[in-house]
């Protein structure tokens, strides 16, 4: 409701502009963030020590090093270890979260300084409830353009004890989809190339990646809800993500796994502040935007300030899957990306110019009649390989 | 002529003409002077005998005194010299010299009945040196005798009274200034135009003027009470020149700092972006008046809050005065006479708000004629009705508008526009009578309504309910009373039907009951005093969430009723303690009661007030007292006048404000809810000290002003990051308390031409706030100063109005202020697998500074006075350089990316064309 009140405003900015903005930013202070979560799941508690960085760019400085311990109620503690850098991994086979307990977080940094997080209840996650998709058009923004056709996935959940209240969720796309043009010869150059020193050869069949990759995203948007104005602890139709008709995901084969948290209310409040701070709209109804602290202090010296929180919360999860021969009639998607195959001569040096400066892959020959390599095909590198696109051609478990 | 003889009527209505001119007495004249000027004769004369002369200077110029023989008398001098002349004199029996031009004075008494307009008494003895009826050609340049020169009132102090109207339509002339020159004082006529000022016997030039009329004068010597009335015409098509001229004299002669007025009549001169005459924000011209973005709600004056100014429409306050979230403002220009702006020495019968009162005048319903006029613009089309239901003595006027915005919403890139409506309408009316002679009763009713549709499926609506029931009435000819009755009312509903399960509906109101009573008495012309009592009654509904259908799992909630009385009693005298000084001394005390039922939290002591650290809560029971708060608030400004055309001012204000609105964004944002003070957040007091030195030059035609303050404010509140507005009913524990300190310079050049007229305006000042607290929660900044969202230390405007012809006008603006501050992203971080923004310190960056050129050019019709439909054209151009002014700045991360873009609004020259008619 707030966010279309607040974009009503927009409307009347027929003669607007929208232009990207870059501010000019001089000093800021590099503030230690933390990102943990610590559940009653085998995988989903980590904790993430890293630094902010300059608005203009550049990685995050991930700490490493540091000692990073989770301690109970009744002192129990166990020190996480660093699995990979600034992350730091709780073995479940030592400590497990039990509903009911509180903990807390302890870091101490390589450079000395100590923080603790407030303590927090674990509460129990109910399972996870249905997922369903509907049919759904979108208008774009621009209104001279087609509209989206796509499904909307809904998640109806909730706690039958009404314990729950406050909810967050994670979600994990995987989509297999097929090459159109799988590789079975690749170029080796030489350095520096030259005819004698390059080589085609024929991929072996064990690094063939055949026709098959999947592709695993993870949510980037921070999913919350409340019900704390129902009377029942019940979530209908909520959206969890909407699969338009094109991304490869609706190819073949679409899974979801929605990780589900029974968060604390100061949790919740949290999540929902980083969210309006981060997804601002230009109007000037807008909520002014300040810094957001969590409940992570330093313990020897309060004035440095702690960005990020350290959750407690049970968690639960389930996976959906959507096949696209089930997918409504109306929604068509293609079945694999757009690729152009370019055809060029059997000459090393017209191969090199298109691999080495128009970003192609040689995926195959041209034969003459008489079945002898006459040509090169060379076409677009999503369209060859996997891990062009950042997949795989290893078939999932759960698959 | 016709005008003239009616005057005559009315403004003599016993004629006694002196005594014969046999009985006069003779001065001998022994020195011979021949050939010389007539005035240094007078003065010689004046000095060697006890003969006093009167005439006007500018007759005389050219004259020279022949003198037939010497010795002779002043009488045959006088004769002589006027012999070939216009001239007449007359020497009276105690030395006085009285000249005339065109008519002699005649010794006959004549009786001229009262006429029904003029009820004069009869026994008060009006005494007119003049011309024969009929023959008083130049009432400006004449004399008029009150009371016999030869036997004057005992007492050193006479009563001058009168009253002032409108020659062309008969009606008198309320607020009409009259100004007596030699004293630099003067008085306004009443509502029903009668005036009544006193003066020490002598001689006098008084002026009389009035908004949009010709200003006359009167020559006046004095040696009884008497009555004296004028009649001011129309300067017709000069209206904008005299709205200026009016308050020429008040610039510089008043108490009064700090205060600009605006006729609408200027108003509709100004460009206006899609042909919506604004009235609110032109006030956004004005030195000293700010607002956070184009396009938004609420004005701030130096340096004050939005929801710190106190906006009267016919005496109610109203709540919001927007439309379409601040697109409009919600009053009709058709309906509005204009306003004024109070920013620094606001009157003593006003309160509530501490840094200023936007006095809306509503127009009155013309007593002679039905007319109907109506104006359409490519967002909305107004029609008013106005005529007299008595004629003479009650009149009606109904103005309504609405709006037919939907079509911009269709325009839109974006496609939950394009699923939205909006509408929007206002209706005012105010009817207006005459009771018996002196009283008159004023009922006025005022309604506004906007409700949009969201994305299809939530509808969001709001508006405001005004009534006013003011009665005026005379006891005696000193004392004035009025008696008002005031209903205002504000509320919003959201309902949501996006999913049956949560579909619900949102309320929020808030009560304005107030009776008031205000009395105003001159017991002399040195004091005026201004003095009265009221009491406001405040009921606030915090808002509850109701489901709205069967299927719905929304649990209803309603938050108490919050409840609170306010009373006030003042009292200022504004006294002329001489020529050149005055003061203006007022106290106003208020006092508040926050009543029960209500829920009290109590928090942990030395703790930071947190959900956390509630303790206990304490209950009250309905009507029991649960705070109270009061105090007096100080009104004084003082006047030095430096010279006959500047003078130096200074002025202390204290005002205090029990009603807080509280929003989290930059603007005051559509679900922006009104806070009675309670328990915790207490009642904010602010403090002005302003210095001003004001000078006129080139004989009024061009003014200056140079005004200074400095203002604190005391128990500020601001949200806490991630505050919840609505639906909270520990509200204390999302706010901050804090100050605000704002100080300033304000510069301006009024100019008040016969063709060309304006203004131009430079203000420097400094916004800031701060909240400080033990709790690092508590505190923003660090407990350091900081900008507000509207500081915009430089800030100058330009405003000019050319009438090439009678049919033609042209008028353009230019505003130019400095960014306004804004909190923006310093650094990222990676959190939740996603990129999040570390945000600055609040306002440590500004948006680029902003500029805008408008243009209008005004085509009236022909001015046949017989014509059926009289009909004007105005074509404006907003923003001709076509600037990309900086709306707002804005960060997106959808999590893999952050990007930061900047909006601007009518980033194009945009032009609009307005039709208005009347019939």
């Amino acid at each position: 409701m707030k966010k279309s009140i607040y974009f009503l405003l927009l409307a009347l900015s027929v003669y607007s502009c929208v232009e990207v903005y870059e501010p000019e930013v001089g000093e800021y202070d590099s503030t230690l963030v933390v990102d943990g979560i610590f559940t009653d799941g085998t995988d989903t508690s980590s904790v993430s020590l890293s630094r902010s960085y300059a608005y203009s760019g550049g990685e995050p400085e991930m700490i490493t090093g540091a000692t990073v311990i989770i301690e109970n109620e009744q002192g129990d503690r166990t020190t996480l270890k660093e699995s990979s850098p600034g992350k730091y991994k709780n073995d479940p086979a030592v400590f497990t979260g039990q509903p009911g307990v509180q903990y807390r977080l302890l870091v101490t940094t390589p450079d000395g300084h100590q923080f603790a997080s407030d303590w927090e209840r674990m509460k129990a996650a109910p399972p996870v409830g249905d997922m369903y998709y509907e049919y759904e058009e979108r208008e774009p923004d621009d209104p001279d353009l087609n509209v989206f056709k796509g499904i909307q996935i809904y998640l109806n959940t909730g706690d039958p004890e009404n314990n729950t209240r406050y909810y967050r969720w994670q979600y994990e796309e995987t989509y297999r989809y097929g090459l159109t043009y799988p590789s079975v010869i690749g170029v080796k150059f030489g350095d520096p190339p030259a005819r004698g020193r390059d080589t085609v050869f024929n991929i072996p069949f064990t690094e063939y990646e055949g026709f098959k990759c999947w592709k695993t995203e993870e949510s980037t948007k921070i999913l919350t809800a409340s019900t704390e104005n129902y009377s029942e602890d019940l979530i209908e139709a909520y959206p969890i993500i909407y699969v338009n008709n094109r991304t490869p995901r609706l190819y073949q084969r679409y899974s979801l796994l929605v990780k589900q948290f029974a968060i604390s209310q100061d949790y919740y409040k949290f999540l929902k502040t980083i969210e309006e701070t981060n997804q601002t709209t230009g109007s000037l109804f807008d909520p002014i935007p300040s810094e957001v602290f969590g409940n992570i202090h330093s313990t020897d010296d309060r004035d440095i300030p702690v960005l990020g929180y350290f959750a407690v919360a049970g968690s639960s999860s389930k996976r959906y899957f959507v096949d696209r021969a089930d997918l409504p009639l109306g929604l068509n998607p293609p079945y694999g990306p757009s690729c152009t195959v370019d055809t060029i001569p059997l000459r090393f040096s017209d191969l090199y110019n298109e691999v080495r400066y128009s970003s192609k892959v040689l995926f195959d020959y041209t034969y003459n009649l008489f079945g002898d390599p006459n040509g090169y095909q060379v076409t677009d590198p999503k369209c060859a390989f996997c891990a062009a696109s950042g997949a795989t051609n290893v078939e999932p478990e759960f698959w | 002529m016709r005008t003239v003889f009616l005057f005559l009527l009315m403004s003599m209505c016993v004629l006694t003409w002196l005594g014969a001119q046999s009985e006069i007495q003779e001065y001998p004249i022994t020195k011979d002077y021949d050939g010389l000027g007539f005035t240094t004769f007078v003065e010689e004369l004046e000095q060697q005998h006890a003969l006093q002369f009167y005439y006007f200077p500018g007759w005389t110029s050219e004259l020279k005194i022949v003198q037939p023989a010497t010795p002779t008398t002043l009488s045959k001098v006088l004769e002589t010299t006027f012999a070939e002349t216009d001239y007449h004199y007359f020497i009276g029996p105690n030395g006085q010299v009285i000249l005339t031009f065109g008519s002699s004075i005649h010794t006959e008494v004549k009786q001229v009945e009262p006429t029904e307009i003029n009820s004069l008494d009869n026994s008060e003895s009006v005494t007119v040196v003049s011309a024969a009826e009929g023959q008083l050609k130049d009432f400006e340049t004449d004399w008029i005798i009150l009371g016999d020169p030869a036997a004057p009132e005992q007492k050193p102090r006479v009563k001058v009274s009168g009253y002032v109207r409108n020659s062309d339509t008969d009606r008198p002339l309320p607020d009409a200034i009259v100004y007596v020159e030699e004293l630099q004082s003067g008085t306004t006529t009443d509502s029903l135009g009668y005036y009544e000022i006193n003066l020490p016997q002598g001689k006098y030039r008084i002026l009389y003027q009035s908004i949009g009329l010709k200003e006359t004068s009167r020559n006046l010597q004095l040696f009884a009470s008497g009555q004296v009335n004028a009649a001011l015409g129309a300067l017709i098509l000069d209206m904008e020149e005299v709205v200026v001229r009016a308050n020429r004299q008040e610039h510089i002669r008043s108490t009064q700092m700090g205060m600009e007025a605006l006729k609408t009549e200027t108003i509709k001169q100004l460009p206006a972006l899609l042909g919506e005459v604004d009235i609110v924000r032109s006030a956004l011209m004005l030195p000293g008046v700010q607002t956070v973005g184009e396009f938004s709600s609420g004005i701030n004056v130096r340096g004050g809050g939005s929801d710190q100014n106190l906006i009267l429409l016919n005496g109610a306050p109203i709540f919001n005065s927007s439309h379409l979230f601040g697109f409009s403002s919600s009053f009709s220009p058709d309906v509005i006479e204009g306003f004024e702006l109070y920013k620094s020495s606001i009157p003593a019968k006003f309160g509530g708000r501490i840094s200023s009162v936007l006095d809306l005048e509503m127009k009155e319903g013309d007593l002679e004629d039905w007319s109907l006029k109506g104006g359409i613009s490519p967002v909305t089309s107004r029609i008013t009705v106005e005529g007299p239901l008595v004629k003479d003595r009650s009149s009606l006027i109904i103005s309504g508008r609405s709006t037919y915005s939907d079509w911009i919403l269709k325009r839109i890139k974006d496609a939950s526009f394009r699923n939205s409506r909006a509408n929007y309408y206002d209706i005012t009316t105010r009817y207006k009578t005459r009771v018996g002679q002196n009283d008159q009763l004023d009922a006025s009713l005022y309604f506004s309504k906007d409700a949009f549709k969201l994305n299809g499926d939530t509808t969001f609506g709001y508006q405001n309910r005004n009534a006013v029931i003011n009665y005026r009435k005379g006891f005696g000819e000193k004392l004035f009373g009025t008696f008002s009755g005031i209903f205002s009312e504000y509320r919003f509903k959201v309902s949501s039907e996006a999913q049956p399960v949560r579909a619900f509906d949102l309320g929020y109101q808030i009560n304005h009951l107030e009776g008031k009573a205000h009395f105003s008495y001159a017991p002399t012309d040195k004091h005026q005093l201004n003095f009265g009592a009221g009491l406001i009654n405040y009921r606030l509904d915090p808002g509850g969430i109701q489901p709205n259908s069967d299927e719905s799992i929304i649990v209803p909630r309603q938050l108490d009723q919050e409840k609170a009385l306010e009373g006030s009693i003042y009292l200022s005298d504004e006294w002329t303690v001489s020529d050149k000084f005055s003061v203006q001394a007022g106290l106003r005390y208020t006092h508040y009661l926050f009543l029960g039922p209500q829920k009290v939290y109590q928090y942990l002591e030395n703790a930071p007030r947190i959900e956390d650290n509630i303790v206990d809560s304490t209950l009250y029971s309905g009507g029991s007292v649960v705070q109270n708060y009061g105090g007096p608030e100080y009104r004084l400004s003082l006047r030095y006048s430096l010279g006959p055309n500047s003078s130096l001012k200074a002025a202390f204000n204290r005002n205090r404000q029990y009603l807080s609105m509280l929003f989290n964004s930059a603007t005051v944002s559509p679900t922006a809810t009104w806070k009675l003070s309670d328990s915790h957040i207490k009642p904010q007091r602010g403090d002005q000290y302003s210095l001003g030195f004001f000078k006129n030059m080139l004989e009024d035609r061009l003014e200056f002003s140079l005004e200074g303050y400095y203002k604190l404010i005391n128990n500020m509140v601001e949200y806490k990051a991630g505050a919840e507005l609505l639906l909270n009913d520990h509200l204390e524990t999302d706010v901050v308390n804090g100050e605000g300190k704002a100080y300033g310079i304000e510069v301006l050049f009024k100019k008040n031409g016969r063709k060309l007229n304006g203004w131009m305006s430079y203000t420097y000042s400094k916004t800031q706030f701060r909240a400080d607290s033990p709790y690092p929660e508590d505190r923003i900044n660090q407990g350091d100063w900081f900008p507000t969202n509207f500081d915009k230390p430089h800030d100058f405007s330009f405003v000019a109005f050319y009438r090439a012809s009678r049919r033609f006008s042209f008028s353009t603006n230019i505003a130019y202020s400095t960014g306004r501050p804004i909190t923006i992203p310093v650094a990222k971080y990676q959190y939740a697998n996603g990129v999040r923004l570390q945000y600055s310190r609040r306002n440590e960056f500004r948006v680029p500074d902003y500029f805008r050129w408008d243009l209008s050019i005004n085509l009236e019709g022909n001015h046949k006075l017989k014509k059926i439909a009289h009909s004007s054209w105005s074509l404006s151009l907003y923003n001709v350089t076509g600037r990309q002014n900086v709306y707002s700045i804005y960060f997106v991360s959808d999590g893999t990316t952050a990007r930061g873009y900047q909006l601007s609004i009518f980033g194009k020259p945009f032009f609009t064309l307005t039709y208005n008619f009347r019939l």
